[in-house]
């Protein structure tokens, strides 16, 4: 579906000069490397996240790989196409769901957007219809569709855009930063919404988030990127084993203890009553679960994964 | 075509979303319009004077014909895409199945028409209060050809300086000033026969009498000799025009980064 061979980005910025006149004369130039001889493969009905710190390459390459943006060198093939060509074949079947840019028309409703798309994207009468009422009950925003871009909410602006980013049911879907913003329940409904996608129309799906949570849940295969490289390329579940060497262990305790008590199971602890909390490695996981069994009086236990951010970091860190 | 159509009476919602904003440039064009009739008025109104080949009637006819045409040629919606370029909107044009270029032809197509649809009444109120003796329309299907030309080859110039967008954020100022010059050049004010022959005739080998100032004189009868001439030098500028705004618009998407928009 997407082959992408040795691409690189450079982008050629222009300094500016203290001097107007050589500004406009003697322009000095400043090159910055973007992406740097990238080449990864995806496959029908995968769902890749695509993460990496700010000015990483992420967007970059997803600009590329829609058409926007020329490569500096490499090849870069979207279902067999060659994406800055633009060939209207392949614009049809692809789509971009930006989180920071509208690609509604703010002054009218959504809804008239949508019907503009239609005509752009030759979409049936029957499926558009369809497709509207669908998309539309998935993300509970029927009620919105005929109220002007202007006078919705950021959340509620981001449902109209994914509608309209997916009213011709692309086969690609470039998803940057969809939860961008928006606040706890409408990222769920986000990310319902985006699964829900690939699964009926076995669309392919790449997704950058700056919430790892967006990609933990979404995403089994993950790309990693950091000054234009790619630094891993693979499953979630293997990154998370290898960098994930702690657990939490949250206990709620029924009568106050002694602080002596909670240093000999583990030197490092918090402990606000009725609420203890344990980091411990794994392979020490079983020695010290007995030891609480044996030493305190709690009502319950719960261990609990580190967080995903947690461990990017520690990836981070080690791959510097 | 459907989707062209589309854009059109989307457009056409756009506009209606701002209702005032458009009486308001609409009030505008009128007071500029009225300010170069008043003028010649001033001159000509109720005398029996003769400038160049224009007496009072033909003076009159062609600044209200020239300022109609005015609307068709030159209405556009093309200013807007240096700043689509500058914050990155354009983006949404190029994800699309659809000409960049058609597009935005059709957004100017809803601008000429609505343009057109209030200046008729507005030159209207004009003719009725100062009574002016119109010259009959001739020769309409040749002079709407020209317009036709001219209509392109404004199109292009606007984009060719929206295009600017790719290179500079600093597009207000050079568009300002193109235009205001365009506008003396172009017969906006003043039938550009009234210059003297030769500055007349250098004037022919620059696009801007095929803008509106051609097409007007062929609405008042007055064809020149040499018409099939500058009937081909109007198909050359369109032709050009068009190569080079594509020329800019191709430089233009491979160089631009796009760079965190």
């Amino acid at each position: 579906m997407i082959t992408v061979k040795n691409l690189t980005k450079i982008y050629r910025t222009h300094t500016k000069n203290q001097n107007f006149f050589a500004d406009i004369f003697f322009r000095k130039y400043k090159e910055t490397i973007a992406l740097d001889r990238v080449s990864f493969e995806i496959g029908q009905n995968e769902l890749v996240g695509f993460i990496g710190p700010n000015g990483a390459g992420k967007t970059t390459t997803l600009k590329i790989l829609s058409g926007i943006l020329y490569p500096t060198s490499g090849t870069v093939r979207v279902l067999s196409y060659i994406p800055f060509e633009k060939k209207k074949e392949l614009l049809r079947q692809i789509s971009f769901v930006m989180g920071q840019r509208n690609q509604l028309i703010w002054d009218i409703p959504a809804y008239d957007s949508f019907t503009l798309n239609k005509e752009i994207y030759e979409i049936p009468e029957e499926q558009f219809e369809k497709t509207v009422n669908e998309l539309s009950e998935l993300l509970n925003c029927r009620h919105l569709l005929k109220n002007p871009v202007k006078t919705l909410s950021l959340g509620e602006r981001m449902k109209m855009e994914l509608i309209a980013g997916l009213l011709h049911r692309p086969r690609l879907v470039f998803f940057d930063e969809p939860t961008i913003g928006l606040d706890l329940f409408s990222q769920e409904t986000i990310r319902d919404f985006i699964r829900e996608y690939q699964s009926k129309f076995a669309a392919t799906i790449i997704l950058t988030s700056h919430y790892l949570e967006d990609v933990k849940r979404l995403a089994k295969r993950l790309i990693i990127i950091n000054h234009g490289k790619i630094i891993y390329d693979g499953s979630l579940e293997k990154i998370t084993t290898k960098y994930s060497r702690e657990k939490t262990i949250r206990i709620t305790l029924e009568k106050s203890v002694d602080k002596k008590n909670l240093t000999a199971i583990n030197p490092a602890f918090f402990y606000k009553f009725p609420e203890v909390k344990f980091k411990i490695e794994k392979k020490n996981l079983p020695k010290t679960i007995n030891l609480i069994n044996e030493s305190l009086p709690f009502s319950d236990l719960t261990i609990e994964e580190e967080p995903i951010e947690e461990i990017i970091k520690k990836f981070f860190s080690e791959n510097k | 075509m459907r989707k062209y159509l589309k854009i059109v009476t989307t457009t056409f919602k756009e506009y209606s979303a701002y209702r005032l904003n458009f009486i308001l440039w609409r009030l505008r064009m009128f007071i500029s319009t009225a300010i170069t009739f008043f003028l010649w008025f001033a001159v000509v109104g109720g005398k029996n004077i003769q400038f160049g080949s224009y007496k009072e009637s033909s003076l009159l006819s062609y600044i209200l014909f020239a300022n109609l045409l005015y609307e068709f040629a030159m209405g556009t919606r093309t200013v807007d895409v240096a700043g689509e370029i500058n914050n990155g909107v354009i983006i949404n044009y190029l994800l699309k199945p659809v000409s960049f270029f058609k597009y935005y032809l059709s957004r100017d197509i809803a601008d000429k028409l609505l343009n057109v649809f209030f200046a008729i009444f507005e030159i209207g109120i004009l003719v009725i209060y100062f009574k002016v003796s119109l010259v009959i329309p001739k020769n309409i299907l040749l002079a709407f050809l020209f317009l036709l030309n001219g209509t392109f080859i404004s199109f292009f110039l606007s984009l060719m300086l929206s295009f600017l967008g790719f290179w500079t954020t600093e597009v207000w100022a050079p568009r300002f000033l193109f235009f205001m010059i365009v506008a003396f050049l172009s017969g906006a004010y003043f039938p550009l026969d009234l210059f003297p022959g030769p500055i007349y005739h250098l004037l022919l080998l620059t696009p801007f009498p095929y803008l509106y100032y051609l097409p007007t004189k062929i609405l008042l009868g007055q064809v020149d000799s040499i018409i099939v001439l500058e009937g081909a030098m109007a198909t050359v500028w369109v032709f050009l025009s068009y190569k080079l705004t594509r020329l800019m618009w191709d430089r233009g998407n491979k160089s631009f980064s796009f760079w965190g928009r």
